[in-house]
């Protein structure tokens, strides 16, 4: 297993199934996965699909600015750090993902951990002024 | 060099409310305040000075419109913090908006004080109006003023910015003394729809007087 492939091009598919029909995703986790999203906590592939069901916005268009990986335990620890423009909006959002990718038995790779968060909106340093 | 202010007092104004209410169509009607606008890439947020010009002076809202991190789930601390007022939006086509308001009531006054909020309900203008006046009772229980509101329509644009005025101001005579240049490319309201919105103000503003302010 070479992580510095499987890595990226989970990671570039994974966006762009996310981007445009989430509600397939549902297959790369597993009962067992956990998945932090915007501080959210939630476990296994029905929470998670419930989750991405109620999020706001259908189309969205995730770059990524970069993807970094590590052998991890048989599996793969990946950082990502991007930008996403939904669309219907204006300015892009950045974004952190992390993820740890597990092998089954079958040597299929699923999510096994996720922590995925919206980048900024902290306090206006100038503040708030016009 | 920096032009001399041109208002009297200026507070920070927080606009939440489920994606997909209005929120950004609704501040855009403002001219000045969409000429002078600024989006504020490391916070994520646009800042529209809208400026209103009352018998108390010059007031400007810096109002902060997301740039749709509320579809992704809540709004971090940052975007409240050092909020001196809100508007609670929500779509009158839909009840899962009206549904969400305490939780924005929540998330608002989880940071921030004893703040003037101000409810409303956009969208008025379209046929399939689906919560009716009689259905929304959240602001009674809060101390909270409610309008509906129709952004494409101009249809009560200012109210809400005139009653937070009203009570940041601490002044209950206060009234605009020119009204604000609005985007005047609109959605016109039939007769029936206004005499309509007008007997479910009346009912709204009978439900529940202003508050007396109490300190």
């Amino acid at each position: 297993m070479d992580y510095t492939q499987v890595g990226p091009s989970f990671v570039q598919q994974y966006y762009s199934v996310f981007g445009s029909a989430r509600d397939q995703l549902t297959g790369i986790y597993r009962p067992t996965s956990k998945l932090t999203w915007q501080g959210e906590q939630m476990q296994g592939q029905e929470a998670i699909a419930a989750r991405f069901q109620q999020l706001a916005f259908n189309e969205a268009q995730f770059k990524t600015d970069s993807i970094e990986c590590q052998p991890a335990d048989g599996g793969i620890l990946i950082s990502v750090v991007g930008e996403v423009l939904l669309k219907e909006e204006r300015y892009a959002l950045k974004y952190s993902d992390v993820f740890i990718l597990s092998q089954d038995e079958q040597q299929q790779f699923y999510v096994a951990n996720q922590i995925f968060n919206l980048v900024g909106g902290g306090v206006d340093t100038q503040g708030g002024q016009a | 060099m920096q032009q001399a202010p041109h208002y009297d007092a200026m507070f920070k104004l927080i606009l939440v409310g489920d994606g997909g209410t209005g929120k950004t169509t609704f501040v855009k009607r403002h001219m000045t305040g969409e000429f002078e606008k600024r989006y504020v890439a490391t916070v994520g947020v646009e800042v529209h000075p809208l400026t209103f010009h009352t018998n108390c002076g010059t007031i400007c809202f810096n109002c902060w419109d997301t740039a749709g991190q509320e579809k992704f789930g809540g709004l971090r601390d940052g975007y409240y913090i050092e909020g001196q007022c809100a508007i609670i939006m929500f779509d009158v086509t839909s009840r899962n908006t009206y549904k969400n308001v305490p939780n924005w009531y929540r998330d608002i006054t989880r940071v921030c004080d004893k703040i003037p909020i101000v409810l409303v309900g956009n969208k008025v203008d379209c046929a399939d109006r689906q919560v009716k006046a009689k259905m929304i009772n959240f602001h009674h229980k809060k101390g909270l003023q409610y309008y509906d509101v129709s952004a494409k329509s101009n249809y009560n644009f200012e109210k809400p910015f005139v009653w937070l005025a009203k009570s940041l101001a601490r002044s209950p005579d206060l009234q605009l003394v020119e009204a604000p240049v609005l985007d005047a490319n609109v959605v016109q309201l039939t007769a029936e729809q206004q005499n309509r919105l007008m007997q479910d103000q009346q009912e709204i503003e009978n439900a529940a007087p202003l508050p007396a302010d109490d300190d």
